[in-house]
């Protein structure tokens, strides 16, 4: 990447890469283009991994994800319009923001707030920046999710903003069954697959409403982040099978 | 099996008890037990102080006394992990005498440890009874051995042992060695600790296996007044097999 | 407790050098009311990590600190390897790395970029770096106000105090020290509620966060091989402060790399169980260099300031394994002794309780700090705890022995050890020693009946302050030994 900007005065700044590396070299009794011959130490899944492939993975995302504070809800497509009117309903929502990579849904969504009367606020605005902060809630879909631990994994992009899932109070996440993972370690193995763009700069995984235990130890939820985490589980594998 | 004797320090000067019951036990199982004379210390006030090219020639002593037997038992977990943890990192890796260091680790253990992981040892066909009202307090050095859990399932098979609960057994009684001295206050407080979770399980008898820790702990029941038997593991096995006969070993 | 310390001049993590521990241990001795704060949080933290990693690593739970200790150290073993990958590989995602080899020049490096930019707002999110090199008071120095993010960092912030924790920085403050700095500083409604307190802190910084033209953060880990900066997080400060300005500053110590992304579960598995007895933090943020152009949001330009400040000087020693650290504070909350010394302030640095008492004389001179190495009973509840099973009694007891290599201990306790080395290397000699010790102890002892001594002269007075000590008695195991055997020499 070689944007030029007004700040390329300040790559040079500090010790010499040279130099630094020369220092590590010499604490270590290493010389300069070494390379490694021992073998890398490879992650070993028999202690490690701790949610199995062939578990019923939608049962336990859902069971973890609840344990973590996130509420979840089932949905077929055409119950989707539903089940997101009851909880923006709830919640008092009057405008939300939708952050969603996956283009059917995308539509889906738009028409469905059309219909119940949301503000939409385009996060593709000049005024988001400042917008976002305001906003009742954020839709998201995902690229993810883990069964081990309940999370689910946005990563930003053309269509995803990073401010739509952390700054409104109230989150909403899309997540269809055939994107929920065993483990953490699937996940891993092969982010980049998962990936909906594969030139993005942030993927966040969200385990839970924003949490702090700051004072006295006591958990308090929403501190700088969505105070609430519902997710939409959507069924996309029964009708192949 | 003939079993090489490590008396430790403070168990030879203020516990010589459960030294005793060590020895009896162990005989009561069938061992050969001997004691090498010229055994002194294994050297972990020096090591733990940094003092290492001292502790290394009290290694070098220890490896010269002991080499020779097939099997070393010693009544404390501390000097048990200072020989097994520390001994080979003073000794330089490769060399003949670290070698040697290693083979010996191999062959040292703890009291309880021995009879629960070599001899598989299992207390309740040993037909031994003990009565009265117990609560046991896991030294620090089990945590190096790992021994922790092992040493309370030990306990739970005496029969007639009613053996209490105590609150944050597995915290440390502030003993330290050199850290009793130098840090006093600190130290003091935690053995306050101590003792009031002691003293809130409701039990007569204190179990500890570390010598260091029994000085601790009693000194400070002692100074506060509160009534506690201290008694090793040893003592009390050797007790629920009446193997405390005579006058002057009990 | 928590008396708010406003414009005190006096910072305990930057004290006057060297520093001596006996004054904060006293005071701390004193305050029986931040012991037992102190107390309950590090004691219910550390019971949930043992329950949480029980629970999902059942007798496994060591093997995995192993491994993760393993993969650490290789790193470590090879680090001019994978921090050259790792600058390569975060330049080839558009951010730009700078190398520090000080505090000061690191704080030189972001205030230069900051100005640079002309930026006039900066919001931050926990980073012990950060803490490390002091870099708020340098950011505000040069006109660059700073908002420390994170609820507990904030309001240290606002009452102008210094964390005293790796995880829970304000674990010596109560909530009624939060109420009064509130009304203080926010001029909102005294409210005692942690909710509310929240609450009125998250509407704050809201605003701040969508002002701030800089956001500085550290890092969890880094990637080698794909230029990845991780932050672990809980609140959404962090989350935020990546996001929303639109130049990003990275402060990392070079420590925190790990070779490949698959490596990182075995940490995030880790990190949060150890630290917050969670199992995973809330927000897992994995950066690949700046916004992309077709990107929404995100910041323009991203700098990652690697730090190297005397992490280089212990990679050379055989400290090396302390480095793995991952900063998650599980050996403060399993250690008796800073919880009785009420919190991280005694240890006169920002790194406290155990990793503290090893970490800060490596990097600050054990010179500087000659009694941290000391204050620890050995108990091992460190190592226990520790996710990447760093020794860290080992590596206090290592540093004892720099002390007494390079003659930082008193002569007087040289000579005592020694003498005593003398007496334990010769068997007679040490019998003798012993009879006469046992003699003199007895004779002190007579003066009461108990059998106990209950005042000592020397370093027996240290123990007989509070404690009685017990006079052996009259025959030694040896002496049973020789009746039993009829006196054989064995």
């Amino acid at each position: 990447m070689t944007t030029p900007t007004h700040t390329s005065q300040a790559r040079h700044l500090g010790t010499d890469r040279e130099v630094f590396l020369a220092k590590i070299r010499g604490a270590l009794g290493a010389k300069k283009g070494r390379t490694i011959t021992e073998p890398v130490p490879d992650v070993d899944e028999s202690l490690v991994r701790l949610c199995q492939t062939d578990e019923d993975l939608p049962a336990r995302f859902a069971d973890r994800a609840q344990a973590l504070g996130m509420q979840i809800h089932h949905a077929k497509v055409n119950e989707l319009g539903a089940q997101i009117g009851n909880i923006l309903e709830k919640h008092n929502c009057k405008e939300a923001v939708t952050s969603i990579a996956h283009q059917l849904l995308n539509k889906q969504v738009t028409e469905i707030l059309r219909d119940l009367g949301t503000a939409m606020i385009d996060h593709k605005s000049t005024s988001w920046h400042d917008q976002q902060f305001d906003v009742d809630a954020g839709i998201t879909d995902v690229d993810a999710a883990l069964a081990e631990t309940g999370s689910i994994i946005i990563s930003s992009g053309a269509h995803r903003s990073r401010g739509s899932y952390l700054a409104p109070p109230l989150h909403i996440a899309l997540v269809r069954t055939s994107q929920i993972l065993a483990d953490l370690i699937d996940y891993f193995d092969c982010k980049n697959d998962w990936l909906d763009e594969p030139n993005q700069s942030a993927t966040v995984l969200i385990s839970g409403p924003s949490k702090t235990a700051d004072i006295e130890g006591i958990l308090i939820t929403g501190v700088h982040g969505p105070g609430m985490v519902h997710i939409i589980i959507i069924d996309d594998q029964s009708q192949s099978e | 099996m003939t079993i090489a004797l490590f008396i430790t320090c403070l168990t030879d000067n203020f516990y010589p008890r459960s030294g005793i019951a060590v020895v009896k036990v162990l005989e009561y199982l069938g061992h050969s037990v001997v004691f090498p004379q010229a055994q002194t210390c294994c050297g972990q006030p020096m090591y733990n102080n940094g003092y290492h090219n001292d502790a290394r020639d009290l290694a070098r002593r220890f490896l010269h006394v002991f080499e020779e037997y097939e099997t070393i038992v010693t009544p404390s977990a501390s000097c048990a992990s200072m020989i097994r943890e520390y001994y080979p990192t003073l000794f330089k890796a490769g060399t003949n005498e670290r070698m040697a260091i290693e083979a010996l680790s191999e062959k040292t253990y703890e009291f309880v440890e021995y009879l629960v992981r070599v001899q598989k040892v299992d207390l309740r066909s040993l037909g031994m009874k003990w009565k009265g009202s117990a609560t046991y307090h896991p030294s620090c050095h089990l945590r190096s051995l790992g021994m922790h859990k092992e040493s309370e399932q030990f306990i739970e098979q005496i029969e007639g042992i009613d053996l209490r609960p105590m609150a944050n057994s597995e915290q440390c009684c502030g003993f330290g060695g050199s850290f009793a001295v130098n840090y006093p206050e600190i130290s003091a407080s935690m053995v306050r600790d101590k003792v009031a979770d002691i003293k809130a399980s409701g039990a007569d008898t204190l179990v500890c296996n570390e010598a260091g820790c029994s000085m601790n702990i009693a000194g400070a029941c002692q100074r506060q007044g509160v009534v506690i038997n201290t008694k090793s593991l040893a003592e009390i096995i050797a007790e629920g097999l009446g193997l405390f006969d005579s006058e002057n070993e009990s | 407790m928590t008396v708010d310390t406003i414009h005190d001049k006096h910072d305990p993590l930057h004290p006057q050098l060297p520093y001596r521990i006996a004054d904060s241990v006293n005071r701390a001795m004193g305050d029986v009311q931040l012991q037992q704060f102190v107390n309950a949080a590090t004691t219910a933290r550390d019971r949930g990590r043992v329950e949480t990693c029980r629970d999902a690593f059942a007798e496994r739970y060591d093997a995995v600190r192993r491994h993760a200790g393993d993969i650490k150290q290789h790193t470590l073993d090879h680090l001019d390897i994978y921090v050259e990958q790792f600058i390569d590989s975060a330049t080839t995602a558009g951010a730009q790395v700078h190398c520090a080899a000080s505090a000061e020049e690191a704080r030189h490096i972001g205030i230069e970029i900051a100005k640079a930019n002309e930026c006039k707002l900066c919001v931050k999110s926990k980073s012990m770096v950060t803490e490390e090199i002091d870099l708020v008071s340098a950011l505000e120095d040069s006109g660059i106000k700073t908002l420390e993010t994170d609820l507990g960092e904030f309001i240290i912030q606002l009452d102008n105090d210094a964390p005293s924790h790796i995880v829970m920085p304000m674990i010596h403050k109560d909530r009624r020290s939060v109420a009064r700095a509130f009304e203080r500083e926010l001029k909102t409604k005294y409210t005692e509620d942690p909710q509310q307190l929240t609450q009125i802190a998250r509407e704050y910084m809201r605003h701040k966060f969508a002002q701030a033209d800089l956001g500085i953060s550290g890092a969890n880990f880094l990637i080698a091989d794909t230029g990845d900066v991780v932050l672990c997080t809980n609140e959404g400060n962090g989350g935020l402060t990546v996001s929303t300005p639109r130049l990003h500053i990275v402060y990392v110590g070079i420590e925190k790399i790990i070779p490949r992304l698959d490596h990182l579960p075995v940490f995030l598995k880790l990190l949060a169980r150890s630290a917050t007895s969670q199992p995973i933090t809330v927000y897992t943020t994995i950066l690949t260099g700046p916004k992309r152009e077709l990107e929404i949001d995100g910041p323009k330009h991203m700098h990652i300031i690697l730090l190297d400040n005397g992490r280089t000087d212990i990679l050379r020693t055989d400290a090396r394994e302390m480095l793995r650290c991952i900063r998650c504070g599980a050996c403060l909350n399993a250690c008796p002794v800073y919880r009785k010394v009420g919190g991280g302030h005694a240890y006169g640095a920002v790194y406290s309780g155990p990793i503290g008492a090893v970490i800060t004389p490596l990097m600050k001179g054990l010179h500087n700090y000659p009694d941290l190495p000391h204050v620890s009973s050995l108990c091992g509840a460190c190592f226990e705890a520790c996710p990447v099973h760093i020794d860290i009694p080992r590596q206090l007891i290592n540093l004892r022995r720099d002390m007494v290599t390079n003659r930082t201990m008193p002569l007087s306790g040289r000579l005592a050890y020694k003498l005593w080395a003398i007496v334990l290397k010769r068997p007679l000699l040490y019998r003798l020693a012993s009879r006469i010790m046992a003699l003199i102890l007895r004779r002190m002892a007579q003066s009461n009946d108990s059998g106990w001594i209950n005042k000592g002269p020397g370093p027996l007075g240290a123990w007989t302050a509070e404690r009685d000590f017990p006079a052996p008695p009259s025959n030694s195991f040896r002496d049973w030994w020789n009746r039993h055997t009829g006196g054989q020499e064995r």
